[in-house]
């Protein structure tokens, strides 16, 4: 090896030497809660409020940072921290620290146990509506069999007039009565079959109707990723879908980010693009289209946000 | 030649009605509202029943795209806005002689106000063909 070569070689390994970091140990710090709800209308002002589902973020810290945060929640006075346990349970940020694991848990379970309602009310709906459709279907089933039945009777009917109406024909004819006879036949058969004609009308006039459905704005909340690193960056994606057959006036998104967490307001960006306008106030994050969205139209909001280390702190009332 | 004209008058008149085929729809309730129709543009009071002509393929059913304008005023003042559209379909004696109705529930108005879009499809009888469309939102309460 050539001194020049070495000289490099050395300088690579000190460069090498001096980028690396020992392995970054992480622990869970906090769980944040973001929610975000948005105002449409058909014609004039947005005033019509839809809801998006929450999404839980849970924040990342360097070990030394949650050992700071430790000794800083044990200071708390025990009257604070059952104040917060009170409002983490029922509310909707929970806070990291000694007695953010307990706290976690609690609003995780108490979260968990919101969920199960949810899902044990929505199945309790659909059995309900299954149960509605069952009957619905059934009373239909039994319609359409009357119905069938009324059209067999009426064509037994005809079948018995034409019966009737050839043995008298062959009786006429072999007897040779007078014509008078098979007209009168006849005229019956005919009455029969308009008699049979008119069940049938009555049973489709009836059965002419209507069907409705209704649908309305959604909007969806995500985070890019599950987890976030304390300092670094984490995108919010909202998607707001026009389903309904209008178009929509103007849309308003009012995104309530949790503390610690910064928008960068100006990166926001919009897919298609659309004119907008963003305001960051109060923690609070007001998106507003003033041109609406098209029927059909789904709009996706990326929302990149910097976690700071007090993420997670404080409630959002 | 008598027979040439009558021929005549026969195609043509076959030719003017395949394009005006038509559908009967009772606008039933709430009674009392206002209906509003763009083509032809007319004021009628529910209940009625109209004469709509038919103007479009029933494949467009799943799409909301197109359609007349349409505006109701319910006897509260609410006022709705949407679309109306009337397909073109085949029918028998029996369905050409049948009303299909049209109605607003109080559920219905109810989701109207509350800002949800409602659509209502009028089916005829038996074969159960759709008939028409009309996608309702509210524009003022």
């Amino acid at each position: 090896m050539r001194p020049g070569q070495r000289a490099v070689a050395v300088l690579l390994l000190v460069l090498c030497a001096g980028c690396a970091r020992a392995p970054l140990r992480l622990q869970e710090v906090a769980v944040i809660r973001n929610e975000a709800t948005a105002r449409y209308a058909f014609v004039g002002r947005p005033r019509f409020l839809v809801c998006a589902e929450p999404v839980d973020v849970v924040v990342l810290g360097p070990v030394a940072a949650t050992e700071d945060r430790l000794a800083a929640s044990k200071s708390r006075s025990s009257a604070e921290n059952a104040a917060l346990e009170a409002r983490s349970a029922g509310s909707r940020v929970e806070v990291g620290g000694s007695t953010a694991e307990t706290v976690g848990k609690a609003s995780r379970a108490a979260s968990t146990k919101h969920e199960h309602a949810a899902r044990v009310e929505k199945e309790a709906a659909d059995a309900t509506t299954s149960e509605r459709e069952h009957a619905a279907r059934v009373e239909r089933e039994a319609a359409d069999a009357r119905s069938v039945e009324r059209e067999h009777v009426s064509r037994t009917e005809v079948a018995a007039a034409d019966a009737g109406t050839q043995v008298r024909l062959a009786e006429a004819r072999s007897s040779r009565t007078s014509f008078r006879a098979t007209q009168a036949s006849e005229t019956h058969r005919h009455e029969v079959r308009s008699a049979a004609y008119e069940s049938v009308v009555e049973d489709r006039t009836m059965a002419a109707g209507s069907m409705w459905s209704y649908s309305r704005p959604c909007l969806k909340k995500m985070a890019a990723t599950p987890q976030a690193v304390v300092g670094e960056r984490l995108d919010f994606i909202l998607e707001f879908r026009n389903e309904t057959a209008f178009d929509l006036a103007a849309v308003e998104i009012v995104d309530l980010l949790p503390p610690g967490v910064e928008p960068l307001v100006n990166r926001i960006s919009l897919t298609p693009s659309l004119r907008f306008s963003a305001d960051w106030k109060e923690g609070q994050l007001l998106i507003l289209i003033p041109h609406g969205v098209s029927r059909g139209q789904a709009v996706r909001i990326q929302i990149p946000t910097i976690v700071r280390e007090d993420a997670g702190d404080s409630t959002i009332d | 030649m008598k027979n040439k004209v009558i021929a005549v008058a026969a195609l043509l008149l076959v030719l003017v009605l395949a394009g005006c085929g038509s559908s009967r729809v009772h606008f039933v309730g709430p009674a009392g509202s206002k209906l509003f129709l763009s083509h032809p543009e007319k004021e009628y009071t529910m209940p009625i029943v109209l004469e709509l002509k038919q103007n479009e393929s029933p494949k467009k059913l799943p799409v909301d795209a197109g359609g007349q304008s349409i505006r109701i005023v319910l006897p509260d003042g609410t006022r709705l806005k949407g679309y109306l559209h009337v397909y073109s379909i085949s029918m028998d004696q029996v369905e050409r002689l049948a009303e299909v109705p049209f109605s607003l529930s109080e559920e219905q108005i109810i989701q109207l106000k509350a800002g949800t879009a409602v659509t209502v499809i009028g089916f005829t009888g038996g074969r159960n063909q759709p008939v028409y469309k009309i996608n309702l939102g509210v524009e003022r309460e």
